[in-house]
């Protein structure tokens, strides 16, 4: 064998092996299943408030929502963060009395602006529809509290002393949180912690439920009464409904 | 002639010393610590072991020592990304190793590692109320916070308590 031949037999053999080694490759590529994540789910969570039902003077709903996700009260406004929060509203096109006591949260978006800016995906749309922080990720860049058309979002600017919830973990000094719709409750069946407060008080103003589900509570509620969300103009398509604004 | 050449010979006696100490220290060094480390006891982490209902861990022994963050972590994905909660929690280690003193920071100190999962997550340091002795690494905050806030460091909170 001469020179010229051991080159082309050497060649010949090398492009053949990488050539069987890359379509076994191609072959494990394509039989990969598919991550968790991707797979579709047929809920989606929703909320519906009704404003009729709900008093000024309650507030079950925070501190039932505080004791459940061991939201950080330091007793200063700059630092205390409220997962739901209530507002006065006054208009002269409300119906009643003029005022209005409004619950606020964060509206799980369906086009959440807080998930777009986010540069390291920390904060993101779960596929059954709650906008949640992965407070292992975020790095406390506050663009999200920024980007947030309903001030829902807050930052955590001094550790968390509290912890009413050993069972649930709280966060960090230097991360952004927001209401999670108690996704934790969710995803065992139960019902959050503001919903089932205000139901204990017999108010039942607050409801959450599949929005996906024509039969469901909330979806009946919506489609057979006025309904109203926050900013709609927006087009982040809020999942709160609120009944009486 | 006779001055420059022991001028000579001693220069290059203090650099052949210099050099032979620049070798020894940092071998004798490593020598000496490598010898008090094996005849130390605090070689030998897992002074606990499991008192439980339980009969084995979720995974073998083995693959919990070297492995136990990769599926904390897997799982930590699962259940924050995906919504999947499945048996395994962190909270559930503590059914079985209830002293975070004991169990978890035996290992940790060992190799010098100070993971901030407990920051966050409730896992006692131990199991009595006598937690006022741990300090700030101990009680799993990250350094910086210890730092940037030393009024609310762990140790001094205790102090107030």
């Amino acid at each position: 064998m001469d020179r010229r031949d051991f080159i082309r037999t050497g060649g010949i053999l090398l492009v053949g092996a990488s050539s069987a080694y890359g379509l076994r490759m191609l072959a494990v590529s394509s039989s990969r299943a598919p991550s968790p994540g991707s797979l579709p789910t047929t809920r989606k969570w929703g909320m519906v408030i009704d404003l009729n039902k709900c008093s000024s003077d309650c507030n079950v709903c925070m501190d039932a929502c505080r004791k459940e996700n061991n939201v950080a009260i330091h007793g200063d406004e700059r630092w205390d963060i409220h997962w739901i929060r209530k507002v006065k509203i006054k208009s002269k096109n409300l119906n009643n009395s003029g005022e209005k006591s409004v619950p606020l949260l964060c509206n799980h978006c369906e086009h959440p602006p807080c998930a777009q800016v986010c540069p390291v995906q920390a904060t993101y749309k779960r596929h059954d529809g709650i906008v949640i922080v992965d407070h292992h990720r975020c790095i406390g860049c506050r663009y999200c509290i920024i980007a947030c058309p309903y001030n829902a979002r807050y930052f955590n600017y001094k550790e968390n002393d509290d912890w009413p919830n050993k069972d649930f973990p709280k966060r960090s000094h230097g991360v952004a949180e927001a209401c999670t719709f108690c996704a934790h409750l969710l995803d065992e069946g139960k019902q959050p912690a503001c919903v089932e407060a205000c139901q204990r008080i017999n108010a039942g103003a607050i409801m959450v439920g599949d929005l996906n589900d024509p039969e469901s509570d909330v979806s009946q509620i919506i489609a057979n009464n006025p309904i109203k969300r926050i900013r709609e103009d927006l087009g982040t398509e809020p999942k709160v409904y609120y009944v009486g604004l | 002639m006779n001055v420059k050449k022991d001028a000579h010979s001693k220069t290059k006696a203090i650099a052949v010393t210099i050099l032979i100490f620049v070798i020894l220290v940092p071998v004798g060094y490593s020598l000496v610590t490598y010898v008090f480390a094996r005849s130390s006891p605090k070689g030998v982490p897992f002074i606990e072991m499991p008192a439980s209902q339980y009969e084995k861990c979720v995974r073998e022994t083995e693959y919990m020592r070297y492995h136990h963050w990769e599926l904390l972590q897997q799982i930590r994905d699962e259940v924050v990304r995906d919504g999947i909660r499945g048996d395994i929690k962190l909270s559930s280690c503590r059914e079985c190793h209830p002293n975070r003193e004991q169990f978890c920071n035996q290992c940790h100190n060992a190799v010098n590692l100070q993971p901030d999962c407990f920051g966050c997550h409730y896992y006692p340091a131990s199991t009595q109320a006598t937690s006022g002795e741990m300090h700030g690494n101990e009680a799993g905050l990250h350094p910086k916070n210890i730092i940037t806030e030393p009024g609310r460091a762990m140790g001094g909170e205790q102090d107030d308590g």
